[in-house]
Parts: C-alpha cells; sequence; structure tokens
C-alpha cells in the first residue's frame, strides 16, 4: 500500500511533534475578491494559523468570516474574480501558494483533500460511485485496475459500508443523503491525505446523522494520523471532536484555544456570546417560549471594515479604545492568542 | 426495455396523426389539380369529371383516407398526376439525392462542431473563442438564403466548381469513378452551404453545455482531487454533456429530408425539397402527402434514435424511464 | 442568567377563544403517484391520516427525519397541493378540497416562509417590489384599497418591524444577506396580517447567530400581534425552545403529539427517542465542557 502513513495504528492526536514542528504552517494569509460595479471585498485580511500532524482543529465561523475562502485558498481553487494580496501557506518545507501547476495536482487529492459541503451536487450524476473514488486513485498512484478496485473497496468499507461492492455500481442518486457523504468522504481519503479539510460536512444531512460523520472522522484521523481542518458555524460539532478551535470573525482570527478552553472560559467577546447561544440552543427542560441569548445587528459590510475591531458595534463590553485601533493579538496565556483589548493594549 | 417500446408505440401514433392531419389540411386547402384544366374552354367538365374519377378525386374524406391507409401499408403511396408515375418510387429516388447531400452535411457539421465546441468551451474568453463566436454569430444572423446566394456567386466565377444540379451534362460517357468524382464536385458547394450554416447553430449549443457542465460542483471536486485537464474533460465532462448533444443529434437527424429545401432549390440539387415544392404549388395530392410522410419518418426516426442513444449513455434517463415500470 | 430573559406564555386571550383550535387537522392525507397512461401507477404515501390541533397564539411544532412528511403537510395546510383526504379546518370551514375562488379569502390569514430565503424571492425584485405583492395580491380580498403611499408606510413599517432599516425598500435583492433575507421574507408573510404563520425549516439554513436574533424575533412578534405558529424542522433542541407542542412523523404518519416537556421528558415512540438521544448526546457533550475547569 503506498501513502506516507507507517504501517498499522499509530498513537493518535497532537504533540507528537516538537512544538515548533508545524505540518501545516499559514502565515498571513489575504485574499481579496475583487468586483466590478462595487469596491473589493478583504474575505481574509491576515490570517495564521498552525496545524501539527494527526490534529483537529476547528475552524468556528459565521457567513462572511471568510471560513470558506480559507478551505477554498489552502487548495488554490479560489474563484476567478479573487486575487490573492499576500502570505504564505507552508506544507512541510514547501510553500503551497507558490507551486507549479505541476506539483499542485500532485497535491491536491493526495496530500491535501477537501470533503464537500453538499455531497449530493459533489458528485457526477452519470458515473458510479466507485469509478469515481478510483478516478482520485488514478490521478495519483499507477496502480493496475484489479488494485485499484481493492483500493477502491476497502475505502469504501473504511468509511462504513458493509456492502462495498454493492455500492461501488452505485450510481449517485440511488444513494441516501448519508450514504453520499461517506462516499465523499472516501473519494477524499482514498489516497491518504496528510491534510483533510472539511467544509460544514454537516449542514446538510439531518440532525442524526451528524453523529456518524463525526465519529467517522475521528477514526479516520486514528486510523491514519490525518491533520483535519473542520470548518463549521456550529459550536456543538466542535465539541468533543476538536483539539484546537480558531474562532473567525470578518476575514481574521480572533481567538485560538483547546477545545475545553472555549467552551468553559471563552476570552474574546463574539467566541463568549457564540458559546452562550449554542448553550441555549441545546435541548433543556421547560425553557420554552424564552428567547435566546443572541447577539444584536450584523456583520461588518466587507468592503468597508472600521478601523478598530471589526467585533465593537456588536460587542456588549466595548471600550473607547476599540473603535480606534484593531487589537492585535494579545497572548493573555501561553498559546493562546486573542485579538481583544481586554486582554492588553 | 418497455421505456422503448413505449416510445416506438408513441412514434407509430404519431405517424397516424400527421397522416390524418395531412388529408384534412391538404383537403382544406383551396384549389386541385385540375384547376388549370377547367379554365380552358377546349376541355369539357365530362372529361375533368371523368379524371377526377381515375384519381379518385371525387370520393369522400374518410374513404380517400382509408383506401391510402391500406395501400401504404403495401408500400404503394398512390399516383402522381403530374408525373404520371406512382408516388413511391419517384419519391425513393429523389429522397436518395437529398439523403446523400444532408447526410454528408451532417458528418461533416458534427465532426466539425463537437471538438470546436469543446475546443472554445475549454479555452473560454481567449483569442479562439472571440473569434469563433464573432464567426458563428455572424452567419446565424445572416439569412440562410442569403449565404447560400452569395457563395453561389462565387462558386460560379471562380470556375472550379460545378455548379448546377448533381451531374454534368455529358455524363453518359464517364466510367464510375469519373462519375462520382463528377457528383462530389457538384455536391461540394450545397453540402458547405448546408454545414457553414449548421456547424454555426451546433457549435454554439455544444460549447453552452461543455460551458455547464465545466462549472458543476461536481467537477470542481474532481479538479480539486488533482484529476488532470484531458482526463476531466473526456471522462467526467463530456459523458455528461453528451446528453444535450444526443438531443441535438436527434433534431439534425430528425431533419435529414426536410431541412436541406432551400439549397436544393437554390443549387439545383434533384432532391426531395423541390419536388414536394412543385408538387404543393400544383396540388398533386398524393405526391404532397408522400413526401410528407417520408419527411415525418425520419422526423419521428430520427428522435428515437436520439431516446435509445440517451437511454443507453445516461443512467438518469434509464432510472427515470424504468421506475415504477 | 437564563432567568433575565423575558418569557412568553399563551397570551391574553378570553377562555373561550384559548381552548378553541384555530386550526384542525384531521386525518390528512396525501399521495404523489408516480407513472400514467404507460406505466404501472405507483403512489408514494406523503403524508396518512395526519391529526393535531393548533390552539389560537400557541406554537406547534412538526418533527421528524428527512422524508417523513413535514414538508407535505405545511403544503397541505396553506394549500400549495391539494390533499387527498381528510380534513383541514380553519376557524370552522373546512379548507382541504376548497377551490381557489374560495381559498381566496384565506389567503392572507394563512401564510408560509420557506428554509431558503435565496430561491423564495425574484432576484430581480427590490425590496419594495418584494413586499408590495402580496398588498396588491390581497386588495381583492380585502375590503380595504390602500394607495401608494399607504402601501409605501406600510412596506417601511413593516420592515422596521423585523428589524430592517426602512431606508433600504429600493434596495436589490442581491444585495441581501442571508439573515436579511430571511426577514424579508417574514415581513412579505406578515404584511397581510395573518393569523397562521407556517414556518417551513424556515430556521435550518441559517448560521448560529442569525437563528437566534430570528427565533426572537419570531417570539417578539407572535406576543405582539397573538400569531400562531406551525413551525416544520428536523431540529428538536431548537424546536423545544419555541413550541408549546410537539407533532412528531415518520414515514408520513405522526407518531407521537403531546406538549413539549412532556414529549422531551417522556417520549413514547421509538423515532422521538431517536431523536431525543441524538439531541441529549449533543447537549451532554457539550455541558460536559462547558463545566468551567
Amino acid at each position: 500500500m503506498d501513502g506516507p502513513n507507517p504501517i498499522g495504528p499509530n498513537p493518535i492526536g497532537p504533540g507528537n511533534d516538537a512544538p515548533n514542528q508545524y505540518f501545516l504552517d499559514i502565515h498571513d494569509l489575504a485574499v481579496t475578491y475583487s468586483s466590478r460595479n462595487s469596491p473589493p471585498i478583504n474575505a481574509l485580511d491576515g490570517v495564521s494559523l498552525q496545524l501539527r500532524t494527526g490534529e483537529i482543529l476547528g475552524i468556528l465561523g459565521e457567513s462572511g468570516s471568510g471560513k470558506s475562502t480559507l478551505a477554498a485558498a489552502l487548495l488554490r481553487s479560489l474563484p476567478s474574480h479573487a486575487t490573492r494580496t499576500g502570505g504564505s501557506v507552508f506544507v512541510g518545507n514547501r510553500d503551497l501558494l507558490q507551486l507549479s501547476a505541476r506539483d499542485l495536482r500532485s497535491l491536491r487529492g493526495r496530500e491535501i483533500s477537501l470533503i464537500p459541503q453538499d455531497p449530493a451536487l459533489s458528485l457526477n450524476p452519470v458515473l458510479t460511485v466507485g469509478s469515481q473514488i478510483a478516478e482520485v486513485l488514478r490521478a495519483h498512484l499507477s496502480l493496475r485496475v484489479p488494485q485499484r478496485r481493492e483500493r477502491v473497496l476497502l475505502s469504501l468499507r473504511e468509511v462504513g459500508f458493509d456492502r462495498p461492492q454493492e455500492i461501488y455500481s452505485a450510481y449517485p442518486h440511488q444513494l441516501s443523503g448519508g450514504q453520499r457523504q461517506r462516499v465523499a468522504i472516501a473519494q477524499a481519503v482514498a489516497c491518504r491525505p496528510s491534510l483533510l479539510i472539511a467544509d460544514e460536512p454537516t449542514s446538510k444531512l439531518d440532525a442524526t446523522l451528524q453523529a456518524e460523520i463525526v465519529e467517522l472522522l475521528q477514526r479516520i484521523r486514528q486510523l491514519h494520523r490525518t491533520a483535519i481542518l473542520l470548518i463549521t458555524h456550529e459550536p456543538s460539532l466542535l465539541a468533543g471532536f476538536a483539539d484546537r478551535i480558531a474562532v473567525m470573525y470578518a476575514g481574521r482570527i480572533v481567538e485560538v484555544a483547546t477545545c475545553a478552553q472555549i467552551f468553559s472560559r471563552p476570552l474574546h467577546p463574539y467566541t463568549a456570546a457564540l458559546v452562550r447561544i449554542a448553550g441555549s440552543s441545546m435541548l433543556q427542560a421547560s425553557t420554552t417560549r424564552v428567547r435566546l441569548p443572541a447577539i444584536d445587528g450584523d456583520p461588518p459590510n466587507p468592503t468597508a471594515f472600521p478601523p478598530g475591531c471589526r467585533f465593537e458595534p456588536r460587542c456588549a463590553e466595548r471600550m473607547e479604545i476599540c473603535s480606534r485601533r484593531y487589537p492585535t493579538s494579545f497572548l493573555p496565556e501561553p498559546s493562546r492568542p486573542v485579538d481583544c483589548f481586554k486582554y492588553g493594549e | 426495455m418497455s421505456y422503448l417500446v413505449r416510445r416506438l408505440v408513441r412514434a407509430i401514433l404519431l405517424l397516424l396523426g400527421v397522416s390524418a392531419l395531412c388529408f384534412v389540411f391538404t383537403e382544406m386547402a383551396p384549389g386541385s389539380f385540375f384547376d388549370d384544366m377547367r379554365l380552358n374552354p377546349q376541355i369539357s367538365p365530362d372529361t375533368i369529371a371523368g379524371l377526377r374519377a381515375q384519381y379518385g378525386l371525387d370520393q369522400p374524406l374518410a374513404v380517400r383516407y382509408g383506401r391510402w391507409m391500406k395501400s401504404a401499408l403495401h408500400a404503394d403511396l398512390g399516383y402522381s398526376i403530374a408525373y404520371n408515375a406512382p408516388v413511391a418510387p419517384l419519391l425513393l429516388s429523389r429522397a436518395k439525392n437529398t439523403l446523400l447531400l444532408s447526410g454528408t452535411a451532417l458528418l461533416f457539421t458534427w465532426l466539425i462542431s463537437i471538438p470546436l465546441g469543446v475546443w472554445t468551451a475549454n479555452r473560454r474568453g481567449r483569442l479562439l473563442d472571440k473569434a469563433v463566436t464573432l464567426l458563428t454569430s455572424f452567419l446565424i444572423s445572416v439569412p440562410e438564403l442569403v449565404i447560400a446566394i452569395a457563395l453561389l456567386a462565387v462558386a460560379v466565377r471562380s470556375h472550379q466548381l460545378r455548379v448546377g444540379g448533381m451531374t454534368s451534362s455529358d455524363v453518359e460517357g464517364f466510367s464510375t469513378f469519373q462519375r462520382a468524382q463528377d457528383i462530389a464536385l457538384h455536391l461540394a458547394l450545397p453540402v458547405f452551404i448546408l454545414v457553414l450554416c449548421e456547424t454555426a447553430v451546433i457549435v454554439r449549443h455544444v460549447r453552452a453545455s461543455v460551458l455547464e457542465v465545466l462549472n458543476t460542483p461536481y467537477v470542481h471536486a474532481a479538479r480539486r482531487y488533482g484529476v488532470s485537464r484531458s482526463r476531466l474533460l473526456f471522462r467526467h465532462v463530456l459523458p455528461v454533456a453528451a446528453s444535450p448533444a444526443i438531443s441535438l443529434l436527434g433534431f439534425s437527424l430528425a431533419g435529414l429530408l426536410s431541412g436541406s429545401l432551400m439549397v436544393e432549390v437554390v443549387c439545383g440539387w434533384p432532391g426531395m425539397g423541390p419536388l414536394i415544392l412543385e408538387a404543393t404549388l400544383s396540388r398533386d395530392l398524393y405526391l404532397v402527402i408522400g413526401g410528407i410522410m417520408l419527411s415525418a419518418l425520419f422526423m419521428v426516426g430520427g428522435n428515437l434514435v436520439a431516446d435509445v442513444l440517451l437511454f443507453t449513455v445516461d443512467p438518469r434517463i434509464r432510472k427515470a424511464g424504468t421506475d415504477a415500470s | 442568567m437564563e432567568s433575565n430573559l423575558p418569557t412568553y406564555s399563551t397570551p391574553n386571550l378570553s377562555k373561550a377563544e384559548t381552548s378553541y383550535p384555530l386550526l384542525r387537522v384531521i386525518n390528512l392525507s396525501k399521495q404523489y403517484v408516480r407513472g400514467g397512461l404507460w406505466r404501472k401507477r405507483v403512489s408514494i404515501s406523503a403524508a396518512a391520516a395526519v391529526s393535531f390541533d393548533i390552539a389560537r397564539g400557541q406554537t406547534l411544532a412538526v418533527v421528524g427525519p428527512s422524508g417523513s412528511g413535514k414538508s407535505t403537510v405545511a403544503r397541505c395546510i396553506t394549500r400549495l397541493e391539494r390533499p387527498d383526504s381528510g380534513h383541514i379546518f380553519f376557524e370552522d370551514s373546512d379548507i382541504a378540497q376548497a377551490d381557489s375562488t374560495y381559498l381566496l379569502s384565506y389567503r392572507s390569514s394563512i401564510q408560509i416562509v420557506f428554509q431558503d430565503p435565496v430561491t423564495s424571492m425574484n432576484p430581480r425584485f427590490s425590496a419594495r417590489e418584494v413586499l408590495e405583492e402580496p398588498l396588491l395580491l390581497a386588495r381583492s380580498a380585502l375590503s380595504s384599497r390602500p394607495g401608494r403611499t399607504n402601501r409605501l408606510d406600510l412596506i417601511r413599517s413593516q420592515m422596521a418591524e423585523v428589524g430592517l432599516s426602512p431606508d433600504w425598500t429600493d434596495r436589490s435583492i442581491l444585495h441581501f444577506s442571508g439573515g436579511q433575507l430571511q426577514r424579508l421574507a417574514l415581513a412579505r408573510a406578515l404584511i397581510v396580517r395573518p393569523k397562521l404563520l407556517v414556518l417551513d425549516e424556515a430556521l435550518s439554513g441559517l448560521d448560529l447567530s442569525t437563528q437566534a436574533q430570528i427565533a426572537n424575533l419570531l417570539l417578539d412578534l407572535q406576543a405582539a400581534h397573538t400569531l400562531t405558529y406551525l413551525l416544520v424542522s428536523h431540529d428538536l433542541a431548537l424546536v423545544a425552545r419555541l413550541a408549546d407542542v410537539i407533532a412528531v412523523m415518520s414515514d408520513g404518519r405522526t407518531v407521537e403529539v403531546g406538549a413539549t416537556h412532556q414529549i422531551t421528558s417522556r417520549p413514547a415512540h421509538a423515532v422521538t427517542q431517536n431523536l431525543l438521544a441524538a439531541a441529549t448526546a449533543s447537549a451532554a457533550r457539550f455541558a460536559a465542557l462547558a463545566r468551567p475547569s
């Protein structure tokens, strides 16, 4: 079996690398969308992140925060009206953003894979499911046809199908929503990538299927020591699953902390508000017809960001300084950067 | 399987309907073949009545229809009054000429349109795409008749091609090869006109459907998995884009007998077009009906071929066709 | 922290009004038939023998997995589809089989908001045009005929009520965000002053904070106008927060109907138990982390 992974199951979780040895190092990534009729949109405005091998990092953000742009930028599949204005993305010692088209193609699907948001739309309707998974293998590994078929069946079994042969020759429209998402995951992990990006993998599925998909991703991380970047707007999806969480707002990362820290003691007011809403949206007894603790107002206009903190207009704890300058990263605790003037000057 | 049987039954019903409508409409059209004769004072009304009876034109509509149906099932399509000959052989010989012309044009049209459509879609916005779009816009906006006559004028002046009819006047002394060559030279101009006009339309449709598929989420996903551009085109895009193209092919096939009428008239090609035109103008009843039925047969057949191809190629249609049956 | 937030109980209606149901659905059934002249007819039962009542000012939620028939029920009640059998009593009149002229007067009383605001509005319209349309259509049903300036005033005040700036009346639909569009969809439904509002997964496609804002808006509007809600959703936790009564559907049938408190503490049917288990597990995982370390 090819692939960068060692033989057999491995000790899971982060911390197996030396502290400064990051598998993925994003530094000051910025992406702008230009438009004919309106001023340019700063979708990503200086994002920096590090990821260790086998780590699960959750990106928590709502629409307009830039999370989907981040995923697209990592795969270099931004739409044509996007102009990248700066930054670097190092995988090992190669900068993804400087790679040639040929090197890039060998990287996509092999080292870095994306699990798309809507499985119903991301499978080709006239090809069988098995042949679509085989396509990914064919693009990167030179295997003979029977070997390839075996690999595909193995992938299907890994994502939980009991009878992979039947699924192999099925067409996407013959499968249910949950099955299609599992097939999409099988496609993504077919070549054992080191980084898996899951962009809202459960938003189109029922709540009952969410747990299944999350468990599946955990199993994959355990089996192959795959690092996972899970992008979502639902904090509850990350609870008990992500190792660390980075919170995005208006094109920037405003807080990074471990999962436990984010939920028990969030530092940034936006994170705190989100966690509060998520908590109130959970099933609790005798709270019928009670208002939820919502955040007032709307996210800022991406064509014209204010000079100061971007959350300031909606923040319950805002101070005078918050509208004047942007609160660039303070470190109130080790490895816990926060963009908020509550923790520094 | 039953999907195809259903389609076949529908086709037969359609043909029956067309034949009935033919009879009704020709009946409703004013005038008959013998009107000129009636104006002639030297021919007595009795002679005309006798002629009419001879051709069965004095019978009521339903009887005529019934008789025609019965003989049509024996491949006897009636008698042409103008040519004084049975309709079927007359039609068939002309139809062969038309098929030679339109069949050749169809082949070249599709051989050019598919690669050109895929190429321009793949290189959208670049120089080649813009040039092709400009050219096709021009060809579509100028009426086919104008293009045909313009090219005819050019051909005549250049003295390169043989123009007018299907064969030269001294064709008797030619060997088979020379005869074939002669026909080919006569064929060149009308085929060129047809190909020019049809390709313009088909290229745009192929380009549009390939572009549409290139922008689907599943093609984007395949690209993100590192599938090479060429593999993407042939294995992922074309099978999906083939379906609308097959429908178009069905239309092309359907128009094999009827689409080249204008070109045949302009270039003097002895095909079905001029024959039917003439027959309609002179109210040569059974020739008209026979011609229409033959065209209808092709039309229905063309669509049927497209349906079969779609069924084979597209699993979504297989599913829709076999659901609940 | 929770005790500071206002609670809305059933509004001040007379005893007669609270006890009398605004909507009574009895044995509602709807089948979709595939095939026709040529194919064997196969009918898929989307909804079968569905029954429940909603009292005035209450919220009833219909929950269930996808394909359970919830949307079919919503569409039948708003008569976007005609049910095959059963009764839908709206204020004593059975609208299940009524023809379109009869229904004209009911269109203003029952309104619906859909899941995807982007596809439920014409992208070429401005906000004003979107809100004006129901006013123009309802003219035939209403006795009063609001003139043009009156309509604009109505539109502006309705937009303000749902939290949109009244200055945005001429803004194109394309320039609104998802959450803002859903507010506009609510405004469109409310502008004709309906008594019953059907929300077909209206909160499902939204971000968490937008969902919270819209949920609060719904509660406020309900209190202000004594609205009755029929909420269709697959999210049991959200529904437990907003609804008084829950009807659980599975495979086209209502398997359990009861007060929220009862359904969430003592679920009787397996489907309910499954839904509850998923929601409870989620809540437990969350609670475990949220405890300060």
